[in-house]
Formats: structure tokens, sequence, C-alpha cells
């Protein structure tokens, strides 16, 4: 069980990672035009941007998942994936958030994709903590 | 300990081969589900639409009828016109109730001027309506004045707390209407008065003007008299008015209605094939099990346990197994289609509604049986045999 | 208590053969006594306790316990009377492997007739002190070896208190230490308990464990006295 939630979270870091870079605004062609005739990329990518800096550790706690052998390193690593799943989903809907129109590819891909990757991961995180309380270490040879 | 406990602590074992169970139970409902949502939730925002138009039948220019479907259901601006004089005609005739014409206009697409673009704009006659001005006078109280607007669920203020700004012209945003899952939720609803103050303004105050044929109109909505029947007006209109066609509201959308059939003929085909092969699946994955535990069982049948016994907790893993990945793949499609629906929309072009809770629940149980029903049908036959089997034959090398 | 009328087995080997693995056998089993059944592998032996345990049905003659024929009840009471009267002990590793070591001892109990939870878990609880390993009681039985296997297996046979125990071949795959432990913690619970115990067994030195030992060969008995 371990094993399998290691490996759904390493793929789900990858969606996190990637699909948000490519379905946000600025890769679709539109931009914000400040007062000064610059052109900057709107919210939508920054919370791209933020979310990689969510997938590498969520990476990292998936591959710790298929390599841990003790019950506390379990319990450690899937709190803290707990905490990666919340903010996957915060980013895009409270603490940064993409555009407002709902027609844009933020909305429509972006934001859908990574509240439901960080939903998933939250709860793959819980189901590994919750088998892991029946983790038998293995015997010392 | 009883056997339901038994079971339970048996499927933590063979974690793969378990997986691969529960796996397919999660496809095969989470399929189902997200399939019998999108052509339900297709099918209840036609009949929403078509409701809240109100209209028995819409009378528009010949030729235009894919146009204003596109227009009402998916939000893509229509631009037909027809001679108000057809008005009165309509009006006259026997069996019509109230006409009320409406103007179909657009925003600029990508212009400086406006700060939605591609919008779809409906102006309706506060004096004849029969849809907008009813609810608005429930829900305010009173019309539109001038310079105001109602948008559908998705329209939202661009240019400060209230406002949206149209060909140089800010409107004020005064209500929302309730979602339909059609392209009504990202239309802007606005009174003549207005329709024409913004391309009298628009002129001088645009990037284009908007233009309005005079003496134009670009549909005229029909409410026949209480026990008329529909069909007669609309074929006297085609007769008796030149350059028409009357749609009966009955008809609206055909062609995304034979759309949907189409679809639903391909999912279902696509559902009835990964179900078999889902149960193929499960019976060579139950199959084997069975042969790799029945020394484990052969035991069980030792200690006591009846050739029923077996059986049944055979079945109870299957059960327990269906049921975890069932209610998995269900809790994930579900949630899936509440996320993507406006991808779900545009991509597959068809209107969208998500179901009410109670609808939902009923549609998840629903899918829940299926995984149970498929993964029991599929364990039938190899646990029926290995429950059969001589112990001692079972415990041999 | 165990009477076995002139039973044969024969199992079909396909295109019409057939091979015979307890040809004609009659034997009886008093209450009390140690039977070891010794011969070499394919002498039928294990065949023989199968059928006295009622786990494979003869082709012919009858199989008594206690004067019930065994083969004259529906599978329903045959299992009852299985999980009352018979522990067994087998060869292979026959935990369970999902469940821990208290519950693989306590599972006899879901096929017999209803206990309290708690004279349950006191019983398994004072079974597995009997043998030894109290202190496993929440272990997995990978985190046992094959001798502490063995004895959990022991301690489940005598949950439900039955009558006899059979043992098909316990200690063949233990190391020579381990097997004198099993044999000698069998003869003590058949002096403690007195309990009948029938063990089937390839090691000729086992015999002097018991108190009778019948000999069998080609699926038959040639000497089946007591020594």
């Amino acid at each position: 069980m371990n094993k399998t939630m290691g490996i759904l979270m390493i793929v789900l870091a990858l969606v996190i990672a990637i699909v948000p870079i490519f379905t946000d605004c600025l890769a679709n062609g539109r931009s914000l035009t400040t007062q000064d005739g610059r052109s900057v990329p709107m919210k939508c990518h920054w919370t791209a941007i933020a979310e990689i800096g969510l997938a590498v550790p969520l990476a990292l706690v998936g591959v710790f998942n298929l390599t841990s052998k003790r019950k506390e390193t379990f319990r450690t690593l899937n709190l803290i994936g707990l905490a990666l799943g919340a903010l996957v989903v915060l980013f895009p809907t409270v603490l940064i958030g993409v555009c407002a129109n709902p027609s844009m590819p933020c909305n429509m891909i972006e934001k859908p994709t990574l509240i439901l990757s960080g939903i998933l991961v939250v709860g793959a995180s819980l189901v590994t903590l919750a088998s892991s309380r029946n983790f038998v270490e293995p015997v010392a040879a | 300990m009883s056997a339901f406990q038994l079971a339970l602590k048996n499927i933590s074992g063979n974690a793969f081969r378990n997986g691969v169970v529960s796996l397919c139970a999660l496809l095969l409902s989470a399929f189902a589900l997200f399939t019998t949502l999108v052509i339900r939730g297709a099918e209840s925002s036609l009949r929403l639409t078509i409701d809240r138009l109100g209209a028995d039948i819409v009378v528009v220019p010949e030729g235009s009828e894919a146009k204003i479907e596109s227009a009402l259901l998916m939000g893509i601006p229509a631009r037909f016109w027809m001679p108000q004089g057809h008005l009165s005609r309509i009006a006259a005739m026997p069996g019509v109730d109230v006409v009320s014409p409406q103007l179909y206009l657009a925003t600029l697409t990508g212009a400086d001027c406006c700060s939605v673009s591609d919008m779809f704009m409906i102006a309706y006659d506060p004096a004849s309506d029969f849809t907008i001005q009813p609810w608005l006078e429930e829900e305010l109280g009173n019309g539109l004045r001038v310079g105001e607007v109602v948008g559908g669920s998705y329209i939202s203020a661009t240019e400060g707390e209230q406002n949206i700004k149209v060909y140089g012209y800010l409107v004020t945003l005064k209500e929302n209407l309730e979602p339909t899952g059609t392209g009504l939720d990202q239309t802007m609803f606005l009174t003549f008065d207005t329709a024409y103050d913004i391309a009298g303004k628009s002129a001088f105050q645009a990037e284009s003007p908007l233009v309005i044929p005079p003496d134009s109109i670009s549909a005229a909505l029909i409410k026949v008299t209480p026990g008329s029947d529909p069909h007669e007006v609309a074929v006297q209109i085609m007769q008796n008015v030149p350059g028409v066609t009357p749609i009966e509201s009955s008809n609206l959308f055909q062609s995304y209605r034979k759309q949907m059939t189409g679809l639903l003929k391909s999912i279902l085909v696509i559902l009835s094939v990964t179900w078999g092969l889902s149960v193929v699946l499960i019976g060579l994955v139950f199959s084997m099990a069975a042969n790799e535990r029945r020394k484990e069982l052969g035991v069980l049948r030792a200690l006591g346990a009846t050739r029923r016994f077996v059986f049944q907790s055979l079945l109870a893993e299957a059960s327990l197994l269906a049921f975890f990945g069932g209610i998995t793949g269900l809790a994930v499609a579900s949630l899936a289609i509440f996320l993507f629906r406006n991808l779900i929309m545009v991509s597959l072009e068809i209107p969208f509604l998500l179901p009410s809770p109670l609808a939902l629940s009923i549609q998840i149980g629903a899918g829940l049986l299926l995984a149970l029903f498929s993964v029991n049908l599929a364990a039938l036959f190899p646990a029926f045999k290995i429950s059969r089997q001589d112990p001692a034959v079972a415990m041999r090398e | 208590m165990i009477t076995l009328d002139e039973v044969t087995k024969t199992y079909p080997l396909g295109k019409g053969s057939v091979v015979t693995a307890v040809n004609g056998v009659s034997l009886e089993i008093d209450q009390g006594e140690f039977v070891l059944i010794v011969g070499r592998s394919g002498s039928g032996k294990t065949t023989l306790l199968n059928l006295a345990a009622g786990l494979t049905q003869p082709t012919s003659g009858k199989v008594l316990i206690d004067g019930t024929n065994l083969w004259g009840l529906t599978d329903q009471q045959q299992s009852f009377l299985r999980s009352q009267r018979i522990g067994f002990v087998f060869q292979f590793p026959s935990l369970l492997p999902t469940l821990t070591v208290l519950e693989n001892v306590i599972l006899p109990t879901v096929f017999s007739s209803k206990q309290e939870a708690v004279q349950v878990h006191d019983r398994a609880t004072q079974l597995l002190q009997k043998v030894g390993l109290i202190d496993k009681l929440a272990a997995y039985p990978r985190q046992l070896s094959a001798g502490q296997q063995q004895r959990v297996v022991i301690a489940r046979s005598l949950m439900n208190q039955p009558l006899m125990l059979l043992a098909d071949e316990p200690t063949s795959n233990l190391d020579e230490k381990t097997e004198l432990e099993i044999m000698e913690l069998f003869r003590d619970l058949h002096a403690g308990m007195g309990i009948t115990i029938v063990m089937v067994t390839h090691m000729r030195q086992l015999v002097a464990f018991g108190t009778r030992a019948v000999e069998m060969a080609n699926g038959q008995v040639v000497n089946g006295h007591a020594k």
C-alpha cells in the first residue's frame, strides 16, 4: 500500500509541476498589459510557478514512501504530504488564484487539475498514514 | 472474529492482485458515473434552457436555426436580422397570446473599448417580454433602467464593483441569473432602450460602432394561447410570414439532441465493452488468487469451515474490493466532473448542468451496485469451484 | 474413537487409469492413544490420515468417528464435527499470513459454537503460554521461525479442546533440535491432557514418542501392532 501511494504521489507531483505551466494563460498567448505598455503574466502563471515549488518536495515524499522501512518515517512523511496537498489546493484558490473569467484556460484546465491533484495527494497521505499504523518493520537478519 | 472481519484481513494480503481487482472496480464505476453524469447533465441543461426561454415557438430568419442554437447553448454570439414588421403579422394570428421581440448582439473581439470580448448580448422588450421581465420584477422589484443589465451566472463586473464596459459604455450589472449550464450563463441581458443607447453612443465612444439595423429584430418569442396547438400556429407562421422559420420549443436544439443520442450510443458501446473486459480480467485474477490460496482455503476447511463459508468468504472479499475500488472511483469521478465541467462543455460542445445532490447520490449508489455486481459475477465461478474442492486435494503440493 | 473399515482411496490419472493410494485398510484408534503411522514417501500414510479426518472421501469403505459414519453426514455436520473434535497440524506452514499469531490461534472458534470473546482470548493466551510463545501475540507469521510457526499451529489445533490431534509430518521442515522440541511438546500434551494423537511421519526414530506404531507400504498396513 505504501509503495502504491508512493508511486501515486510521484505521478501527481509530475502532474502538478508540468500541467499548470502548459495550461496557464501565458502559455496560451494571453498576458496583461500594464499602463506603461509592458506585457506581464497574469497570476495564473505565478500559481503555476509556485506549484513547481510544491511538486519537488512532494516527489521526494513519494520516493521516500517507496524506500522507507520505519513506521515513524512513514508518519512524518505523510504528515508532510498532507500539508503539501493542502497547499496545492490553496495556491490556485485562495493564496494566489487564477484569472476570473471562467472561459480562460487557467480556469478550465490549470485550476481544476491542481485542485483534483491536491485532493488526491491528501487522500494518498491519509491512506498511507492509516495503513502504516499496522506496518510491520522487517525483522533484522 | 467474524467471517466479515476475516475477509477484511484477507484482502490486505497480496496487494497487487487485490489492487488490480479494486482498480478495475474503480475504473468501471468512475467511467459509468462520468458518462451518465455527462449525458444527464446535458439533458437537464437543455430542458432548463427551454423552460427558461418560456416560449412555445421561437421565430428566426430562415437559415438561422443552427446559429440560434449555438448562441443559446454555447454562448457563441449570433447575428441575424428580420424585419420588425413581422411582429404585427404574427401577433394577429389565431392562437398567438404574446409575441416578444429580441435583438442578438455581441461585444467586440479583443478591442480596447470593451472589458470583455466575444460576449453574447440579448436585448429584450420589457413591454412584451415574458421570460426575463417577470423574474426581474420578482428579484429586483422592478425592471431594468437604461444602462442596467443582468448577466448569466458567469458574468461579473470588470470595471469597479458593478460595471462592465461595452462599446465604450459603462453598464451596471444588477443581478446574475441562476446557472443553466449553457451559453446563457455567459450572456448579458439588456433592454431595447439600453441597446439603442449603447449603439447611439458607440459611434464616438467605441473602436467600432454597434450597428443595429433599423426596423429589425433578431428573433420573436411566442407564447400560444392556452389550449392552442403550438404546431398549428407554427405551420400558419411558416405559410404566412415569408423568410422566417418558426421553431417549436420541443424541436429546439434538435441537432444537439441528435449529437447527444449519437454520443450516448457510442458511450454505451464503450461502457459495455469495458464492462465485459473488466469482468473477464477480474475473473482471471480471482481464479489465479483462488488457486494460489487453495492450501489456505483447504486449511480453513480442515479447521471446520463449511463449503458455504469458504464460498461466502471469497465473495465477501470480492465485495469489499469492489466497494473500496468503487467508492474511490465514484468519489474521484464526481470530483473530476465538478471541477472540469467547463472543459467538458467546451470540448464536447454540449451544454452541461451538475445534478442535484439527491440525483448524484442515486447515481453514485447505482455505480456502486454496478461495481459490486460485476466483481461478484466475476468471482462467482472461481469461488464456487474452490469451495467444492476436496480439502485434501487442495492442500496437496 | 476412529474406525477405518476397509477404506480404499483411488485417484484418476486420466485416460482411464487410476492410482490406488490406500487399499482396503482397516484400522482402529482408541481414545488416549498416541499412534505414529510410518512409511516411505508414497506409501499412502498421508491419504490415510486425510481419510480419517474426513478431508477426502473414500472410494469405498467407511470412516467412523465415535461410531458416527462421517460420510453419512452433511457438509455442515461434518465441518462442525471436525471443528469440535479434531485438531490439525500440517506439514506445510498453515498459518494465515494476514492474521497475527493470536488471531491465527483464535481462528477455529469462528467455525465452532459461539463462545464469549473474553473466554476465547483467555484460552488462546493460555495455549500460547503453554507452547512458549506468549511474547509473540501480536507478531505476524512471517516474523516467526519455522519451529515457532509450528508451535502456533499446535496451539491453534488445541483451541476448540478437540478429542484428537491429527498431525501430518509436523517436523519434516524443521532442524533436528527444533524437531525434538516439537515432539516433546506433543508427548507432554498427550501425557498431560490425555488427548489422542495420530501422527504421520517418515522418520522411524520418532516412533519412540508414541504408544503405538503402524507401518504402511503401497497403500496397505503392513504392521499395525502395538510396539
